[in-house]
């Protein structure tokens, strides 16, 4: 936020009322200076008694006046709800405006005052009465105090935040016709951190690209999609957006929510700038979804794909409970997600991110081996769900070695499953990668994210290196923990999964050896759909889960679950 | 490394490429003139018509045209114009799709097809197309299933792009010997590090790459960190012998990378020797704490 930014008093006329205000305000309901026209010079402090609401002068004594507040807890106002074009943020508060926040003045004596002190983040915090600015950021200037006369009902403050996890404190005094301090109190204010949904949260929309192009058609998966899902799904036109498939690469859906009801999606949109770049300002931008972006898009590499930015569900590690989870992406030192996108993940505190090698994979991103899955009848109420190389081996060593494997013939050079176990390389390749890479990583997952061996899936996995990136793997058999997870109202949890295909080409899936052992593997309560991938997502390197992106809905207040992991209060 | 070219494996049919091409008289971006070639390594450009290099093609496979592939090409190439012309038109302008790591690859139905390899080697020789998506081209021949051998060992020497190289070197891994050994030898010795590399991962993953394996010994110390770490790589799949010294002495790199690979392979190589080493002791405690799991990982007999 600049100064000049926020020059949109002046702008839309309303500029007087702010000029006038001086150092506290001069709109409706303030008292207490000498340019105030509703008291008149030299008024106050003249008076002996209370003065109601018309003016009138009472002898009667002041009631006693509950002078304590409930905090205030709401929601960065970074959206467009008139749709004008322009941030709310950057315009007077305004009907229909839904994302402020309220908090109600007492009505006070005739007489009395209050004098009020607004510290903390002032620049991304903002206070209304009536229509005016009172107080924070606005037109330029950081306005610190106010004074005011509360009307004969009260007067309700408008709150308004121009950033996520921006917290202020209000201090509001109350002082007596003679200007002394009756008493004061604090009065906490909070923007809703940014926060990454998770897989247990219910699933609201799901989006995918469909083609049907030379390279492949996903007209399957996207019935697939269609008939579990209904209204709660779309395809997009592929031909509208360069039949750019990656939708979980180019956006990230996070949501804040305040104590009033209020809920403000953010759209974080990726650096990537592929032609999905323009997807989320068509179909997601407008009242209650803001677009933002994170780093220089210059700088892009693959790790700024959100396919490499998942979140666990909530979790307790160490003695420290994370009811949001926490986040994770691939990262080592100044390698990996840009560093603006993961300072500001890092900066809301509430889901502590955790960094993991990725580097070993062409790609790069960690849902290439990696996913939580619902459980409810286990004890945290999900599985880790990680890539596995030995049960891999493990199960293809069952196997009839002379059984034909249809597509990996051609696409990855194996026509059988001997000769996938024939290869010396790939198993020394897949070996290496588990000890050096799979291994530290579920160290690290059970490090940082309280896991038991219990909680863990081992989901058979292969990888193989991909000509001309660097020696980087990617997955051999359809990436299976590459899945979506889809929460429905009706209870059920179901699971988009690449189909591995492993089998000849004139079998179904009922004769594939991969989905038996991956089904079998599964929580007995989840619905697992195989959906054909591989042309358009598999052979260009991704699978289900880089191809889809959903909204979900926010299921715990931050303000009630979360406080003691904000460590900027 | 200053010459591109050390090994003269150059095949016989080199200059049956360029000035023989297809529908063609100058040669495409990225490709060297064959003219540019020193007169022993041209051989006499085919002569071979279209019309009776497709008789010969009706008759011979691609498994034993691939030392005449040109013409094994060009008359392919107009078989398909005539059979197949919607196939071939296709496939000579299917577009590149961006893969999610951000290079263009061809893949897909269309791909899965051996008629789509004389097309796309036609279209890498006879068309002008961006480096990447000659690259892609090169990438997609082996998903055809069909004959490109010879071809892309040959291209090894002609191609001036490194990242086609590269590509090349990597599709040499499922080609056909001896033109795969051939083109990878070349790419073994190329200018280009990341060709050197590339090579070096198609040698160590085929069965018969042990043929190279001095070759790959001597890598080991190549200037460049990710060569020495695929040569150290490709010693362990093959299970050379001769380079156990080599990996003994890239146990002190400077590289975690390096001596991780180094360890690794010769394990693969020796088990018993490795676990004899002395350096392992302190391997066990390397700053890097992936060496220092892979040490103890074979100090335990695992």
């Amino acid at each position: 936020m600049t100064i000049s930014s926020v020059r949109w008093l002046f702008a839309l006329g309303v500029g007087v009322a702010l000029s006038a205000c001086g150092d506290d305000g001069g709109s409706a309901g303030d008292v207490g200076t000498t340019d105030d026209p509703t008291t008149g010079p030299g008024m106050m402090g003249t008076s002996t008694g209370d003065v109601d609401p018309e003016g009138t002068t009472t002898d009667e004594p002041p009631p006693g006046v509950e002078w304590e507040f409930e905090p205030v807890f709401g929601v960065p106002n970074i959206d467009d709800d008139d749709e004008n074009g322009t941030n709310d943020w950057l315009q007077v508060i305004f009907e229909g405006e839904d994302d402020h926040s309220t908090l109600l003045i007492p009505a006070l004596p005739a007489g009395h005052t209050v004098s009020a002190t607004l510290s903390g983040n002032l620049e991304q915090t903002r206070v209304w009465n009536d229509g005016s600015f009172v107080l924070g950021s606005g037109d330029g200037v950081v306005q610190e105090t106010y004074d005011f006369t509360p009307g004969a009902e009260g007067t309700t403050l408008d709150i308004e935040f121009g950033i996520d996890y921006a917290v202020a404190q209000l201090t509001l005094a109350h002082l007596d016709d003679t200007g002394a301090e009756v008493e004061s109190a604090p009065v906490l204010m909070m923007s809703s951190p940014a926060i990454l949904n998770h897989h247990m949260q219910p699933t609201e929309h799901v989006w995918v690209v469909e083609v049907q192009a030379g390279f492949g058609s996903n007209v399957d998966m996207v019935a697939d999609y269609e008939a579990v899902l209904g209204d709660q799904f779309t395809a997009i036109a592929g031909a509208s957006y360069g039949f750019d498939v990656w939708i979980q690469d180019e956006v990230q859906l996070a949501y804040g929510i305040g104590a009033e009801g209020q809920r403000a999606d953010t759209v974080i949109d990726s650096i990537r700038d592929r032609p999905l770049d323009p997807w989320a300002e068509d179909a997601l931008e407008g009242p209650g979804t803001n677009i933002r972006v994170w780093g220089d898009p210059a700088q892009a590499t693959s790790w700024d794909s959100f396919g490499n930015l998942e979140n666990s569900p909530p979790l307790t590690n160490g003695g420290v409970e994370y009811p949001f989870g926490r986040s994770y992406y691939g990262k080592q030192g100044n390698l990996g997600i840009h560093d603006d996108m993961s300072d500001f993940l890092v900066a809301q505190d509430i889901q502590a991110p955790v960094e993991l090698d990725t580097f070993w994979l062409c790609v790069g991103h960690v849902d290439e081996f990696s996913s939580f899955v619902p459980d409810p009848d286990s004890p945290k109420g999900y599985r880790f769900v990680i890539s596995d190389v030995p049960s891999a081996y493990a199960l293809l060593e069952t196997l009839d070695p002379t059984m034909s494997l249809g597509r990996y013939g051609p696409d990855h050079g194996f026509a059988t499953v001997g000769d996938i176990l024939d290869d010396t390389a790939l198993r020394n390749l897949n070996d290496a990668l588990q000890e050096d890479e799979l291994d530290p990583i579920r160290e690290t997952m059970i490090a940082e994210f309280g896991l038991e061996e219990s909680d863990i899936l081992y989901m058979p996995s292969l990888f193989e290196t991909i000509g001309g990136c660097g020696g980087g793997t990617a997955a051999l058999v359809p990436g299976m923990i590459n899945l979506i997870v889809a929460n429905l109202e009706n209870g059920e949890s179901h699971l988009f999964i690449p189909d591995p295909f492993f089998r000849g080409n004139a079998d179904g899936q009922e004769a594939d050896p991969m989905i038996q052992a991956f089904s079998d593997n599964l929580p007995a309560t989840l619905i697992p759909h195989y959906v054909d991938d591989w042309d358009v997502y598999h052979l260009g390197l991704g699978e289900v889960h880089c191809g889809t992106n959903m909204t979900r809905t926010p299921t715990d207040n931050w303000w009630e679950v979360g406080l003691h992991l904000l460590s900027g209060m | 490394m200053t010459k591109r070219i050390q090994t003269p494996i150059i095949v016989s049919v080199l200059a049956l490429g360029l000035v023989g091409c297809a529908g063609g008289s100058t040669e495409p971006d990225g490709l060297r003139s064959a003219q540019g070639l020193t007169p022993s390594e041209v051989v006499a450009p085919s002569d071979v018509s279209p019309a009776e290099a497709s008789a010969d093609a009706v008759a011979v496979t691609p498994a034993v045209a691939v030392e005449k592939w040109r013409p094994w090409m060009d008359a392919e190439v107009e078989r398909l114009r005539n059979e197949q012309p919607e196939y071939f038109d296709t496939m000579m302008s299917l577009e590149a799709r961006t893969t999610r790591a951000g290079f263009p690859r061809i893949s897909g139905p269309l791909v899965r097809n051996p008629d789509a390899a004389p097309i796309l080697l036609y279209r890498l020789l006879s068309k002008s197309e961006p480096v990447a998506v000659r690259a892609a081209i090169v990438d997609a021949l082996p998903r055809t299933m069909g004959d490109y051998s010879a071809a892309l060992a040959e291209l090894m020497t002609l191609e001036t792009e490194p990242r086609v190289r590269e590509l090349i070197a990597a599709s040499l891994y499922r080609a056909a010997a001896p033109y795969a050994l051939d083109g990878l030898a070349l790419g073994l010795a190329d200018v280009d590090a990341k060709v050197r590399a590339e090579a070096l991962r198609s040698v160590g993953r085929r069965k018969d790459g042990d043929v190279l394996a001095s070759a790959v010994v001597a890598a080991l110390s190549d200037a460049d960190e990710a060569v020495q770490i695929e040569a150290a790589r490709a010693a362990g799949n093959l299970q050379v012998e001769a380079a156990k010294a080599g990996l003994v002495g890239k146990l002190t790199s400077d590289s975690g990378a390096v001596r991780r690979h180094s360890l690794r392979a010769l394990s693969l190589i020796d088990a018993e020797y490795t676990r004899s080493l002395a350096q392992l002791t302190t391997l066990q405690a390397d700053a890097d704490p992936k060496v220092a799991r892979v040490a103890a990982t074979i100090a335990a007999g695992d």
